[in-house]
């Protein structure tokens, strides 16, 4: 048994190799998956241009487009085993996360293979989490389609394209805001589980409560961080655009990859700041209230 | 017609699958029509005698008489000098139409003022009844497997067009419509194409005056006409007469799914009343406005055009320009301003760009109607001086879709409304070469995001109408009547994709500058007149020269063909002889040099050339030292052999390395040597992967 930690105690770089392993499952499940992809774009015949796929990323598409048109049964049959192997990968990467959970809130340093057992011990109730997620998200866009449908048939007379469209719009945040409350709310439930050593249902006590009585922080300790990710990604858009990779040469290829790899180690950076803050907010007094309130 | 650039989209993600919806996802636009078995069942038991009497439309056409040759054009015709300043009227109109907005009817009243321009007397007239095509489930065009017509949604309401009189006071005040057969000649299930039997014969340019009387119920819009709530989009709405050919045969045809239209050119003179909420778009300039009784009566009035087509709404918004001397109208929904300002803007590019290049526009206006999103069939179409466009609010922000639209559309202006081919017998004369000028304009404008525009990925039009031409290649040829195309991929990828395809050809394999001239002739020469495939490919000759032509013709009309393939690969370092040769003077021996240099390299290329069609083409040598040459061959034959020689191994070769022969169908095939691999695939898809991970993962 590990001592657990204060809140304040709980920092992301308590134990970077976490960090580090939840980047490069990240990066690994990724190349496994597109390996095969890559390999039905080569076959196409683009491979043995001068410059090779350079030209895939020309402006106008003409290549790109003949490559689609030519390649598209091979490629096509290498999206859709990928498009498994990233389910299957999903579901493989809450090891990860939860060892990463656990680095962060726990005191003691855990050797390799405790460490590995701890988050594999979590997994069955993280993977009855994420789809009771996912459900439930899933209900939030079933609802939002059955209210955007109504609006449509109840406002297009008297509302012009755009006006509809944005009514609709704003139901949509709305349902994206409910989701999102979802998905902080599993993850809360997670922590809690991790940090407490909980039982589910208890965890998810916890987590319910926690967001009932600090809702609007745990809201603002979500967004930051995702505000963060999606401006990283952008960023990384337009670095990557700069360094202009149709243009022959190694160097640029190999700069757009560590463009892509910082930006998808500073999400997980994000991310672990975000469950870091989950941590917190599930901390003892969280676990008194909920016992109270039980 | 038709939002070209959407159609091809389609038809590329159709082949592509989910790979391509990931890249051009915000150019899709519907799916396309699935009938279900039972009306699939349906339409395959009528098929056969409705492929009986479309073809037997096309065949009175197709059997004209040999024509006299091409119309002389020339250097003349480079510039408007010489262009005719007016049609010669053959068909005017002076209607009267009462739109009554709760049935989404028409009555309409007027005269028609018909010539016979032809060498011989008829004694029969055939008019065209467009709106009967929805009149029952059992016209040619609702029972054919494409009952929706492009957009592939049919009509939930049926329209027709009754015709309550029709009487030629210059023949004894008689009535024409009580003697008419009222059905498709050798279709009684189909009512879109009259023939009238005169009492006496109308010689050669003498003129008859029609009083006629109708009423058009408009359905449910489909095909570009029809009513959506308030939104009225009337075309093909009033009998039109058919266009008698200078031969004296008519060029008559039931109104088909795939086909258009074809009449000839005389002055329009419309009255239009509506409910005084309404708006009013329409052919011609306004001439005339009144409001009373809560009525509002406009007259539009035009020359030199040979349709008429107007909408009415009560909740357009108008914008006006004068856009290179011509007054544009235009009308959208309320919340399409970025929609209004593209279209604006592509207007301003593109009306310049053709009156250069084709002609100068002759009418003083031209009105854009932006129907709305529920009215979407309304759009992609083209009148005398009124397009439709089309496209949600948001359209404009995502791609050049509603430019793309909005210059097809202006197009026509040349490619159909002053020179109006048989659209029904040769749609790639509108459709196809209206494609390749569409794209020459907006080119001109936004360079190689003609369809989508985003920092970093920019895709063109032309490259996706390359694909679907490729994809459709061996399956007809391109050159023959609408209806004969099997399906509506194979009328969208050869009519619009193959014909501008080939032209595309020409232009990079032969000078752009020559091509452009040569249409440019054949515009001018034959404005205002009805010109055939041999008119265009007779100003073609002119500019480009009889090799090219004979390519278009074979590409055209022969399902003409190419596939440049590279082959063998292989570069050795060069020796002298050595070995034992045994000469005149005796036997001698030469021993290797050891001191052979080793930076002299000889090689060859085998480039093969598959298909009918030979068009020169460049290929690229690239060695070791990433050094390249270009070489070039001139097509003939089915391979040639490119010859090496350099200071080190070849490594690549690379047959027309600039991707100027469109018409290549495979572009993939053209690279021999060693391969480089995907990096930059791979690590794309990798990010991608990783970014979908952290969005379903944790």
């Amino acid at each position: 048994m590990t001592t657990p930690l204060e809140n304040r105690e709980i920092r992301i770089w308590r134990r970077p190799e976490a960090l580090g392993l939840v980047w490069a499952f990240r990066a690994g499940a990724a190349f496994l998956i597109a390996l095969p992809i890559a390999g039905a774009v080569g076959a196409t015949g683009i491979s043995r241009f001068p410059g090779g796929d350079a030209r895939l990323f020309e402006s106008g598409a003409m290549w790109l487009v003949e490559t689609v048109r030519i390649g598209r049964q091979s490629i096509g049959s290498a999206a859709q085993t990928g498009a498994f192997a990233w389910l299957v990968f999903a579901v493989a990467a809450l090891v990860p996360l939860a060892a990463l959970l656990i680095a962060m809130s726990q005191r003691d340093r855990l050797g390799w293979g405790q460490w590995f057992g701890r988050a594999m011990a979590h997994l069955p109730a993280f993977v009855l989490l994420s789809g009771l997620c996912l459900v439930a998200q899933a209900f939030v866009l079933g609802l939002f389609f059955l209210l955007s449908t109504g609006i449509g048939a109840a406002f297009s007379e008297s509302l012009d394209d755009r006006n509809l469209w944005f009514f609709r719009a704003t139901v949509g945040v709305l349902c994206g805001v409910l989701a999102a409350v979802f998905g902080i709310a599993h993850d809360l439930t997670r922590a809690a589980r991790v940090r407490h050593d909980e039982t589910l249902r208890r965890a998810l006590a916890i987590a319910l409560g926690t967001l009932r009585r600090k809702f609007l922080l745990s809201l603002l300790s979500w967004i930051a961080p995702v505000a963060s990710s999606i401006a990283v990604v952008v960023a990384a858009a337009a670095i990557v655009s700069w360094l202009r990779v149709e243009q022959p040469g190694a160097l640029r290829w190999v700069g757009a990859l560590l463009v892509h790899q910082i930006a998808i180690f500073s999400l997980v950076v994000f991310r672990a700041s975000w469950l870091a803050a989950a941590l917190r907010l599930v901390g003892p007094g969280a676990t008194t209230q909920s016992s109270d309130a039980a | 017609m038709t939002s070209v650039s959407a159609r091809a989209i389609k038809s590329l993600l159709q082949v592509a699958g989910g790979i391509a919806a990931m890249i051009l996802a915000t150019a899709l636009v519907g799916a396309l029509p699935d009938s279900g078995a039972s009306a699939a069942l349906r339409t395959d038991a009528s098929a056969a005698s409705n492929e009986e009497t479309v073809d037997a439309g096309s065949r009175a056409v197709d059997a004209e008489e040999p024509r006299p040759p091409p119309r002389p054009s020339g250097a003349r015709l480079d510039d408007d000098a010489s262009l005719a300043a007016r049609a010669d009227p053959v068909a005017s109109y002076t209607l009267r139409a009462i739109l009554d907005a709760d049935t989404h009817s028409v009555s309409g009243a007027g005269k028609i003022v018909w010539r016979n321009a032809s060498s011989k007397p008829v004694d029969e007239l055939f008019f065209h009844l467009y709106l009967n095509a929805f009149k029952n489930d059992d016209t040619i065009f609702l029972r054919s497997r494409f009952g929706g017509g492009r957009s592939g949604s049919k009509t939930t309401q049926f329209g027709y067009v009754d015709v309550k009189k029709l009487v030629a006071p210059e023949l004894d005040g008689a009535d024409l419509w009580a003697s008419a057969e009222r059905h498709t000649p050798g279709d009684p299930n189909d009512e879109t194409l009259i023939r009238v039997p005169l009492p006496s014969p109308i010689e050669p340019e003498q003129t008859l005056t029609l009083e006629i009387e109708f009423e058009s119920q408009l359905p449910d819009i489909v095909e570009r006409t029809g009513f959506r709530d308030s939104f009225h989009m009337v075309a093909q709405w009033f009998p039109k007469i058919a266009r008698l050919e200078p031969n004296g045969k008519w060029a008559h045809f039931p109104f088909h799914a795939k086909s258009e239209f074809y009449a000839d050119f005389g002055d329009y003179d419309v009255t239009i009343d509506v409910p005084s909420q309404m708006v009013v778009g329409a052919t011609g300039a306004r001439v005339e406005q009144s409001e009373t009784g809560g009525r509002r009566v406009v007259r539009h009035r035009i020359a030199d055009v040979h349709d008429f087509a107007w909408s009415a709404w009560d909740r357009f918004v108008e914008k006006n320009e004068t856009i290179d001397g011509v007054d544009v109208r235009l009308l959208h929904p309320s919340g399409h301003e970025n929609n209004a300002k593209v279209t604006l803007e592509a207007l301003r590019a593109a009306l310049p760009h053709m009156n250069r290049r084709y002609g100068k526009y002759p009418y003083p206006v031209l009105t854009v109607v932006h129907p709305p999103p529920t009215a979407s069939n309304a759009g992609g179409m083209e009148y005398p001086t009124l397009i439709t466009t089309g496209g949600r609010w948001y359209r404009s922000y995502l791609t050049r879709g509603v430019e793309a639209v909005t210059v097809h559309e202006l197009g026509h202006q040349w490619f159909y409304g002053l020179v109006a081919t048989n659209e029904h017998v040769w749609p790639f004369l509108d459709e196809g070469l209206n494609t390749y000028a569409e794209g020459l304009a907006r080119r001109a404008k936004w360079g190689q995001g003609t369809l989508i525009d985003w920092p970093d990925f920019r895709v063109a039009t032309e490259h996706v109408m390359r694909a679907v031409a490729a994809e459709v290649g061996h399956n007809d040829v391109v050159a023959m009547p609408a209806p004969r195309f099997a399906t509506f991929s194979d009328y969208g990828g050869l009519v619009y994709g193959r014909t501008a395809t080939i032209a595309q050809t020409l232009a990079n394999v032969y000078g752009e500058d020559k091509l452009v001239r040569g249409l440019g002739r054949y515009m001018r020469g034959h404005r205002y007149r009805h010109p055939t495939p041999e008119d265009l490919l007779g100003a073609l000759e002119e500019t480009l020269g009889a090799e090219p032509v004979e390519v278009a013709r074979r590409a055209l009309f022969e399902r003409g063909w190419v596939d440049f393939v590279a082959g063998d690969l292989q570069s050795v370092r060069r020796r002298d002889p050595a070995g034992v040769f045994d000469r005149d003077a005796g036997r001698e021996t030469i021993e290797r040099r050891a001191d052979e240099p080793k930076d002299d390299f000889v090689g060859r290329m085998l480039v093969y050339r598959r298909g009918t069609l030979e068009l020169p083409v460049e290929i690229e040598l690239v060695n070791r030292a990433g050094e390249r040459s270009t070489h070039h061959w001139d097509g003939k034959g089915r391979h040639h052999a490119v010859h090496y020689e350099g200071s080190s191994p070849l490594v690549q070769g690379v047959i027309d390395p600039r991707g100027l022969v469109a018409l290549d169908q495979n572009l993939l095939n053209n690279a021999a040597g060693k391969k480089n691999g995907t990096p930059r695939t791979l690590e794309r898809t990798t990010y991608v992967v990783e970014l979908l991970l952290g969005l379903l993962g944790p």
